[in-house]
Parts: structure tokens; C-alpha cells; sequence
């Protein structure tokens, strides 16, 4: 299973912090006392989530405007789609991220919002 | 390579000696005489009739009346070759058959097709749902994309950005109704609106700056809504329909080492000397003063058009009745699970009337008559509007939506991608299909 460990006075607050690791875009969020881990990948159309914005806690797809709680998640305008998150333990100082292979495989595109 | 634009998608490109025209929407009224081009094709004397006729290729994009209009394409020789996306299921294709095109030509996305000696096209389909295409023209050691209103994705997009783009043509105005046509109170809905605006600008930029064009057009739209009732579509508090020099200036302020260029209708484009205004004056006016003039002057056709919309028959209820119960009864428990919808349907006019299509129900009866009090969906509008619809006379039953005479409600209010795709094509095989991979 796939591990990294970030320290956490590298992740910025409420911003999309992206990383890499083994092949697998991960985008962090930073909120509070928690931190999110998710594949940086939009499920609507694959665009990088971690170049879009937060605003009021709601990260904004850059691509066509999807939108998803950034603790959760859940994708705001199809609620049955959601970001693929990954496990995220915090110690002290750092977060220790673990996902497994297939987490890093895309999601299928679906439709936009109507 | 030059290219002539003649509003919403479609571009006369000619490279290599080859004419190919893109999405030829040359009418004005689509959907019950709701869409306009941003400024009306006439005043450029634009026409049908009056279009030239030597055109080697036509590339439609998707059955949207914007894009493909029978009027327009009745002007053109059928045996003109219509070049398509191979996909998922023939739908799309049976349309165009209808219309009597004899020689259409299935591309599968992203395969590159010489069309002649130093002309190729490469059409990327949308990986949405909804069919859509997009089309790369390469000749004259010159590439132009044109998005029409697809939706691509990232992949397909970095790899057209990666074969470097001289011109490119991208949507960035609404194309729907959400949210203007749903029943939110006023400062809600205001919100929604500017929240969508700014997201589709947002989009724009993201889109141009991953392809990389040379020079930036902002296309497929703004729609123009003429009908006086509904002119407050056209409104930046409003509506989604945004202008096109608000995308020039989002282009300008990324700073993206790209040209942003606005052209409007018969402008044209070529690779070496650059842009050239054929346009009239009167379509670099204000939008705002256009739309309320051009208003102004398709109102008494607008009225006699809408005078001489038939009547919807006496027997709507019993259409309606069997067109829902038929096509929910043919999708299997699982995708009408997926749905899980209670469809409320209210009818006005000489038919009025209200009926609730529950996919929650275990049949074989799957319409009711009257509102159930637990609706998750609700559609408004008038029985006329509705009625080509079930008599098959129309056949895109989204159409009806896009026409923007309609008044809409869901609770929660959330959207409910499986009754979308349901009401965009009902087909229970690729409904099953679909759900089955995602």
C-alpha cells in the first residue's frame, strides 16, 4: 500500500497543496486541525482539482466548475460522485497519507450539472 | 488555413483548397423560437440561401438545433460528406439519416482521417453522457480547434495542446437552464447566477491556457433571447448568457500569452495576415442595445410564429400517460433505482393538467395523475410545447428544456444526474450500460 508522509507546516491553510507521489497526483486540504486527502483528479472530466479554488470551504474545479466540500468530498452538484479520498493519520507534526493501487486508477467521466 | 465565423459553432475553414463548414446553424428561433445567434445572421446577410454552396465537408457536432438545423442543411447537397463522432450507440446517426444525409462519415474520437492531400481532422468525442464532439483541422502547416460546446477532457485536451493550436474556438457562455429557470427566490437565484457566470469564465480560461492556442475566440454562444417575455434572459444579473467581451477580458487579465480575439459574424481569419472585419458596425454595438433593438424587431414574428404553434390534441393526457409508462417500464429496476426520482409534470393550456412519473414504483403503472405531495423534480410548461414530444414529432425531449419555456423545481436541490440522462436519451440499453461502469 502506497504511503507518504507531509510535514505539516508545508500545508498551506485552505489551499489545494498538490503533491506526487509514485505516479499518483494527490491533491492536500488543509482545514482547522484536519487535513483531506484526495486524487487530484476531478471526476468529471479528469482536470486537476488542486488548480481550482476554495471559497467558504467548497473547492471549485477549474476545469467546468464542479464543485466539492472540501471535507467530505461530495461533489455539491451530482451528490452521487464524489473526490476519491485517501487515508489521512496525523501525528505531531506530519500527515501520513496511505491509498491503495487501484485508489490511483481514473474515475470514469460523467456529465455536467443541470 | 482561413477561417470565416458565422456565429455559435460554425466556422467556414478552408485549407489546402478544401472547404470544411462546421455546425451550420444559418436560421434564427431555435427551440420554439427561443435562440438567436448573438447578433442575427441577417443583418450580415447571412442566409441560407444566400450561403455558398461549394463546400467540400460539414462537421456536426451534436443534435442540438444550434448546431444542426434541418432548415439550413436542406440548402446543402445531400451527398456533401457529414463528418460525425462514432458514438457510443447509433442515435445520433439515425437523426442525421432522417434528415436525409447520405453521406455521413462515423470518426472514432481522437483518430486523426486525411480528408485530402495535406488535410486532416482529428474529432474528439465528449466522454460525457450526452453526445458531443469536438474537431481539429490540421493543413497549411496550421491547426485550429473548435471546441463547439463540448466538453472535453483534460487528457484530450493536453494532447491538443501539445500539437500546438494556431487558432482555437471555445465555449464559454451558458448553454442551459439552470439556474434561471428553477423557482429559487430572487437573491438566491441572483447568486447562482453570477456564481455560474464567473465559473464558466474561470472554465474558459483554464481551457485556453492547458491548449495553448496562438489566438483565442470566444464561440458557441452567448444564445440571444429575443421574445420580449423572456428578455430578461439576456441580462448579466439574470443570465448565464454572457458576453463575449467579458471572455476577451478574462482571456486578457490571465495573461496567458495568448490573443484573445472577439469576431463576429463573416469575420474572418487567416493564418497570415490576421483577423479581417467583415462584420456591420451594428454588431459591435453595445449587447445590451442590440438585443433590445433586434428585440424590438423579431417581436411581431415572434408572435405571429407562436400564433401558428399548433394546438396540442385532446389526447395529450393518454400520450403522456403511455410515452412516460413505456420508457420507464423499459429500463430495467436498477437504473430506475438509480433515478429514484418522482417526476412531477405540470401541464397549462386547453390540456392542462398535472401527473407525477414515479420511478420509485414497482409498476407496471408508473404514472399517476395529479402531484404527488413527495415530487423530487418538477417541469412546467405550456401543452403545446409538450405535445411534439409525445407525438414523436419532435424527438428530443431536452429540447423542451433548452427552449427555456418552462418552469422547473427539484427537492432537495440537488441535481439528479440519472433523471437528466434519462430525459436525454431514455434508451434502456445505454441508460444500462452507462450505470453499469460508473
Amino acid at each position: 500500500m502506497p504511503r507518504i508522509d507531509v510535514k505539516l507546516n508545508t500545508i498551506p491553510f485552505e489551499l489545494p497543496f498538490r503533491l506526487e507521489h509514485l505516479g499518483t497526483p494527490i491533491v492536500l486540504i488543509r482545514k482547522g486541525n484536519s487535513v483531506a486527502a484526495y486524487l487530484d483528479r476531478c471526476p468529471h472530466a479528469h482536470w486537476p482539482v488542486s488548480e481550482g479554488e476554495i471559497s467558504s470551504g467548497i473547492l471549485h474545479c477549474p476545469g467546468h466548475g464542479w464543485q466539492f466540500d472540501v471535507v467530505t468530498g461530495r461533489c455539491l452538484n451530482a451528490p452521487a460522485y464524489r473526490l476519491r479520498p485517501f487515508s489521512v493519520t496525523l501525528s505531531v507534526d506530519s500527515a501520513h497519507i496511505e491509498w491503495e493501487e487501484s485508489d490511483s486508477k481514473p474515475e470514469t467521466d460523467v456529465d455536467g450539472c443541470r | 488555413m482561413r477561417v470565416t465565423y458565422f456565429g455559435q459553432a460554425c466556422t467556414l475553414i478552408e485549407v489546402a483548397g478544401k472547404k470544411i463548414l462546421t455546425d451550420p446553424w444559418l436560421t434564427e428561433g431555435a427551440y420554439f423560437g427561443t435562440w438567436f445567434h448573438t447578433h442575427l445572421l441577417a443583418d450580415a446577410d447571412v442566409t441560407p440561401d444566400l450561403f455558398p454552396k461549394d463546400i467540400d465537408y460539414i462537421f456536426l457536432s451534436h443534435e442540438h438545433e444550434d448546431h444542426v438545423d434541418p432548415e439550413t442543411l436542406r440548402h446543402f447537397s445531400p451527398h456533401v460528406p457529414v463528418l460525425i463522432c462514432k458514438f457510443p450507440t447509433p442515435r445520433f446517426r439515425h437523426y442525421l439519416d432522417s434528415l436525409d444525409l447520405r453521406n455521413i462519415r462515423e470518426i472514432p474520437s481522437g483518430q486523426e482521417t486525411n480528408l485530402a492531400s495535406g488535410v486532416s481532422v482529428t474529432i474528439f468525442g465528449t466522454a460525457e453522457y450526452t453526445n458531443d464532439a469536438a474537431l481539429l483541422v490540421e493543413g497549411d502547416g496550421c491547426r485550429l480547434l473548435n471546441e463547439t460546446d463540448c466538453k472535453l477532457s483534460y487528457i484530450d485536451l493536453e494532447r491538443i495542446g501539445q500539437r500546438g493550436i494556431d487558432i482555437g474556438f471555445y465555449m464559454f457562455s451558458g448553454a442551459n437552464w439552470y439556474p434561471m429557470m428553477y423557482d429559487y427566490p430572487p437573491d438566491i437565484q441572483k447568486d447562482l447566477v453570477q456564481r455560474r457566470r464567473r465559473s464558466l469564465l474561470r472554465s474558459l480560461v483554464q481551457r485556453v491556457k492547458l491548449t495553448r492556442p496562438r489566438v483565442a475566440v470566444p464561440a458557441a454562444g452567448p444564445c440571444t433571447v429575443l421574445d420580449p417575455e423572456l428578455l430578461w434572459l439576456n441580462s448579466n444579473d439574470r443570465g448565464i448568457f454572457i458576453d463575449p467581451d467579458e471572455a476577451i477580458a478574462a482571456i486578457n487579465s490571465a495573461n496567458l500569452g495568448v490573443e484573445p480575439l472577439y469576431m463576429t459574424a463573416t469575420d474572418n481569419w487567416n493564418a497570415c495576415s490576421g483577423i479581417e472585419r467583415r462584420g456591420p458596425a451594428v454588431f459591435r454595438v453595445p449587447r445590451q442595445d442590440y438585443v433590445r433593438v433586434a428585440s424590438e424587431r423579431m417581436a411581431p414574428k415572434l408572435r405571429a410564429d407562436q400564433a401558428a404553434q399548433p394546438a396540442a390534441g385532446s389526447d395529450l393526457p393518454e400520450r403522456l400517460v403511455n410515452y412516460f409508462n413505456t420508457l420507464v417500464a423499459a429500463q430495467t429496476p436498477a437504473i430506475r433505482q438509480r433515478i429514484n426520482a418522482k417526476l412531477a409534470v405540470a401541464i397549462t393550456g386547453c390540456q392542462s393538467g398535472t401527473w407525477t412519473i414515479d420511478f420509485t414504483s414497482t409498476g407496471p403503472e408508473y404514472v399517476r395523475e395529479g402531484l404527488m405531495p413527495d415530487w423530487t423534480y418538477k417541469i412546467e410548461t405550456e401543452d403545446k410545447l409538450l405535445y411534439p414530444f409525445l407525438t414523436g414529432q419532435r424527438r428530443f425531449f431536452e429540447h423542451l428544456l433548452l427552449s427555456l419555456r418552462v418552469r422547473l423545481a427539484r427537492r432537495p436541490d440537488e441535481y439528479n444526474e440519472p433523471l437528466y440522462h434519462f430525459l436525454y436519451d431514455p434508451d434502456p440499453e445505454r441508460l444500462h450500460n452507462w450505470y453499469a461502469s460508473h
